[in-house]
């Protein structure tokens, strides 16, 4: 593990819970600072360097959502929310604060640290990425990226292997980010035949991409599903 | 039983009935019998063991008696020194005035007494004379018994004289109207000459008659009558008198009477005061004292009424009293028999024995069958009477009219005493009903302050409107001023625009109420200037909308404190459960050398992930069925939709061996739902169909339009046996699989269902054998457009 030492920040009130994520991480070779309420987080903040902050919702004296408020005046590190609300307003409302990432409880270990290291390269390595680019042909959304002229797709730096019709279909997606692409409409750009009833070979080969780019493909990031409507890969 | 006793009270109705008929008829022919008797007396019949003591002989008696002193009269009046003399002078007002003729003329005119019955046989004669043609026109004789009409109606109405014809002189040879004076005058005299003639002719009859029937040799009654004031003696004796011997007391029955000694003596039942009665009649006559003496001959020589009498009755009597005794003891049976159905007829049996008739308002039931009684039995005693002479047939009618009276009587009689003993004649009855509405009135009226006050107000108002519009119009009409009528028009438009100005404000009160209904609570009905009525109302809109709001508030806190309570819960669960799932992780990374350690890290880990599962369905379903969630309906592709869900599950389905067999509505179906939640449903659906369905097997999936609905059904063979209702299995922590051994939370359809419901769609589950079929359906939206 050849990498610059990475501060990050678990902050929850359920001391267990930070043990065994400062468990996991430590095992990724990262160094783990605790806090047990907002107040706490963010005087810790102000002392050491932080690379990335994974912080509760619902702690005493300043909750989660205050606390990254407070934090995203001065700073723009990686925030990963936890929180055991998993309602879509509750989602919604962390996302909207200023946190990269939101995570609910009870978490797969795995995936909040696949998470943790997606939100740390793009922190630390994106920024570079984004000085040798312009030739056009790469499109990106958050950390997804495809560069048409080499045909890879990365996600946040790290190369993903597609099929050529995976390859398409997402291509097609995000050039056009934003905008909901129907089963038809992905089927007739794709293989230039018209469609004939409806078919799940779309929504199959949609499925295998998003178990390629996504940490959770039951929560995707980027090629999200608009039911009864089409898919796309949002604006970032 | 019921019909023992049916049959016994049918019995009953008919001995009754026939024994009120054996009595009526009886009593009717005792009754004729008795009628034949002594048609006088009948009504009043007391049988008596001698003919004498009968009241028949009672009534004979006394008529004879009044006989005796009418032909005293008479015999004074018509005859002179023993014999009829025909030369008596007549004065005809002393004749009609005293019933007297004296002998001398006195104030009015005077006829020989043979003249004036002449003359009334042959009736007056009149002459009647028309004014402009003289002469005579007619002649015409009247008889005296059409005097006082018919003359003088022709007279007026022709406009003709009538002129008496004089056909016998006074006494003193002149005219009739020559009398004429200051105490007669002409027509005085006319009369009184017309009622002379008319009486004169029935006392000469009654003379002629009565001397006929009096006579000794023709009659078994004695009698002896002597006028002490003037010496006149009456007798059909001869002219001795038999006080001396008292031969009188020889005969049966007599009576002896003295008016001067008061002495009176009798075996029979009249008494001196009827005598004193009956001679007081002719008291002008019998001016001073008199003596009588009065006997019947109870041996009968003679066949004279009397005789006739007590033949009838000896031969009558026994068979009388035969009838009497039928009909009253026939009678006693039928008020036996009809107490007897008293006892018997309602209570008991089936709706305390009612009938369809008892339950006609008391009082017009009453009504009715006493005029029916009535006209039945005045129309029966009619036609009886009519009938007297024909005596079957008379008793035959009598028969059947009172065995139909007494069967109207018997049914009303019965009724009223069946709802006495059901306690429904006053209950039934009209006065009650009538009771009971002035009770709900009065209670309307009385039910707290308020309502009388405003019910009384009303009153008010309209006593007063009507008041001030007669007042106007009686005064108007009174002193024919047209001003009044002016005034009251401007009234009247005065009280319509109060009314008009009333009702806008019902209407805004109106217009409150309905937005509160609309489910707006932020209503004021503006009271200012409104009646004290309406303004009532208004502030009682107002206080409603107010509570409402309080109401709509609460019901808003109350959901988000129920809120509140499952985000905490949650919270509180998944904490912890964070944390095993954690250590769970972190034992299976640490090197456990023991198998049966490994075998238990395993086993945790397990039934962490369920426990996971449990607690996000358990949340969910608490979410959905307190209504704590949010949907945002937008048009979807139900096709695409089921096309990307079966994209989603191709692995899983694959992994199961299971084959999906789906067909899809070639036309597109767009359904209005949420589509975050409808992934929800089918997912849970599908979800459930790779946990239960047997390996191996095919899945059919179905999707087309029923009747403007999107219909979507899911069909597969369950793995296990489905021992359970359909029904159950949408309810919570139901699973298909009673020993609950498979991963699961047993909340899965139950949230299909709710979401799919919440969304306007309907869920259903079919269970044939092992055959499970999910049905969910949604109305179809029509508009077709592309969604972008």
């Amino acid at each position: 593990m050849a990498q610059p030492e990475i501060n990050i920040l678990v902050c929850d009130d359920d001391r267990e819970i930070v043990e065994a994520i400062d468990i996991y991480l430590s095992q990724e070779g990262y160094n783990v600072f605790k806090a047990y309420d907002g107040k706490e987080a963010l005087s810790l903040i102000e002392e050491e360097v932080i690379h990335l902050l994974i912080i509760d919702v619902m702690m005493p004296r300043l909750d989660g959502i205050r606390a990254t408020l407070e934090l995203r005046k001065k700073s723009s590190i990686p925030v990963i929310i936890l929180s055991a609300k998993t309602q879509d307003a509750d989602k919604i409302l962390g996302l909207n604060v200023g946190a990269d990432d939101y995570i609910s409880k009870p978490f797969n270990p795995l995936e909040l640290v696949a998470r943790v290291k997606s939100q740390l390269r793009r922190y630390t390595k994106l920024g570079t990425m984004a000085g040798d680019g312009g030739d056009g042909n790469i499109f990106e959304a958050g950390g997804l990226s495809i560069n048409d002229d080499t045909k890879t797709v990365t996600v946040d730096g790290e190369i993903v292997k597609l099929t050529p019709i995976e390859y398409n279909i997402l291509l097609l997606l995000l050039k056009n980010p934003g905008k909901v692409f129907s089963i038809n409409q992905i089927y007739e750009n794709i293989w230039n035949e018209e469609a004939i009833g409806a078919d799940n070979t779309v929504a199959v080969h949609i499925r295998h991409i998003r178990e390629k780019i996504e940490i959770n493909p039951k929560e995707p990031r980027y090629l999200k599903v608009v039911w009864g409507v089409g898919y796309m890969i949002e604006k970032q | 039983m019921k019909s023992n006793r049916g049959t016994a009270k049918a019995v009953l109705f008919l001995i009754q009935e026939i024994a009120v008929v054996i009595a009526a008829i009886a009593a009717y022919y005792s009754y004729l019998e008795i009628s034949r008797l002594s048609p006088a007396g009948s009504a009043f019949f007391r049988p008596a063991a001698e003919f004498e003591r009968s009241d028949e002989f009672q009534d004979m008696v006394q008529d004879r008696l009044d006989d005796i002193v009418r032909e005293s009269r008479l015999l004074s009046n018509f005859q002179q020194n023993g014999s009829f003399y025909g030369r008596k002078i007549v004065d005809l007002a002393e004749y009609v005035q005293e019933g007297r003729i004296s002998g001398l003329q006195k104030n009015s005119v005077g006829y020989y007494l043979e003249d004036l019955i002449r003359w009334s046989r042959k009736g007056l004669k009149y002459s009647f004379i028309d004014p402009e043609k003289t002469g005579r026109l007619d002649a015409k004789t009247m008889m005296p018994e059409f005097y006082d009409d018919e003359l003088w109606l022709v007279g007026e109405e022709e406009d003709v004289e009538v002129e008496l014809i004089e056909e016998y002189e006074p006494v003193r040879g002149r005219g009739l109207f020559d009398y004429a004076n200051d105490n007669y005058s002409k027509e005085d005299l006319l009369e009184l000459l017309e009622q002379s003639l008319l009486k004169i002719g029935e006392d000469y009859q009654d003379y002629q008659e009565l001397g006929r029937e009096l006579a000794g040799e023709k009659t078994n009654v004695r009698y002896f009558l002597e006028d002490y004031g003037n010496k006149s003696i009456f007798t059909n004796f001869g002219k001795e008198s038999f006080k001396e011997n008292d031969t009188i007391k020889t005969y049966g029955r007599y009576i002896i009477l003295d008016s001067r000694s008061l002495e009176y003596e009798s075996n029979m039942r009249v008494t001196d005061a009827y005598l004193y009665g009956l001679l007081q009649n002719y008291e002008r006559d019998f001016q001073g004292n008199y003596y009588l003496e009065f006997g019947v001959d109870t041996s009968y020589p003679v066949m004279d009424s009397f005789a006739a009498a007590r033949d009838a009755y000896g031969r009558y009597l026994p068979r009388i009293n035969t009838l009497l005794g039928i009909s009253f003891f026939t009678a006693v049976f039928a008020i036996i028999a009809l107490l007897c159905l008293t006892v018997a007829s309602g209570g008991g049996d089936g709706e305390m024995g009612l009938m369809e008739i008892d339950h006609i308002k008391t009082e017009p039931f009453i009504v009715f069958f006493i005029f029916l009684l009535g006209a039945g039995s005045y129309y029966l005693i009619r036609q009886v009477t009519l009938l007297k002479d024909h005596m079957v047939m008379a008793l035959f009618l009598l028969g059947i009219g009172v065995a139909f009276i007494n069967l109207l009587f018997l049914t009303a009689y019965l009724s009223l005493v069946r709802r006495i003993k059901a306690g429904t004649l006053y209950s039934e009855s009209l006065l009650c009903w009538f009771i009971n509405c002035c009770r709900y009135i009065s209670h309307g009226l009385t039910i707290g302050g308020r309502r009388i006050l405003s019910i009384s107000s009303m009153l008010l108002v309209y006593l007063l409107f009507v008041a001030v519009n007669a007042f106007f119009i009686y005064r108007g009409s009174e002193e024919t001023d047209n001003r009044y009528f002016i005034a009251a028009a401007i009234f009247d438009a005065v009280f319509l625009v109060y009314l008009l100005y009333s009702r806008i404000q019902r209407e805004n009160i109106l217009k409150g109420i309905r937005e509160i209904s609309k489910g707006n609570p932020d209503v004021t009905v503006d009271t200012g200037g409104m009646d004290p009525e309406n303004m009532a109302l208004g502030a009682a809109v107002n206080a409603m909308s107010a509570g409402l709001k309080e109401a709509m508030r609460s019901s808003i806190r109350n959901e988000k404190l129920q809120a509140d309570l499952i985000t905490n819960v949650s919270h509180d669960l998944k904490t912890p459960l964070t944390s095993i799932v954690n250590y769970v992780n972190l034992l299976k990374q640490t090197d456990i050398s023991s198998d049966k350690a490994k075998e238990y890290v395993d086993i945790l880990d397990k039934k962490t992930q369920r426990l996971k599962v449990l607690t996000e369905d358990l949340v969910e379903a608490s979410r959905i069925s307190s209504g704590n969630i949010e949907i945002s309906l937008e048009k979807l592709d139900f096709c695409m939709f089921v096309s990307q869900i079966e994209g989603e599950f191709f692995e899983s389905f694959q992994n199961v061996g299971l084959i999906l067999c789906s067909s899809l509505s070639e036309e597109t179906l767009y359904i209005e739902a949420d589509g975050r939640r409808l992934f929800r449903v089918l997912d849970n659906i599908y979800q459930n169909v790779v946990k239960y369905a047997m390996p191996g097997t095919r899945v059919y999936a179905d999707l087309k339009a029923d009747e403007g609905n999107a219909v979507f059904s899911l069909k597969n063979i369950s793995r296990q046996q489905l021992n359970i209702e359909a029904e159950e299995l949408t309810e919570r922590f139901i699973r298909g699989d009673v020993s609950r051994s498979s991963e699961g939370s047993g909340l899965g359809l139950s949230i299909a269902r709710n979401l799919t419901e919440i969304q306007g769609g309907t869920f259903n589950v079919y269970l044939d054998g092992d055959l499970f079929k999910v049905t969910i359906s949604f109305p179809l939206v029509k508009d077709a457009e592309e969604p972008q």
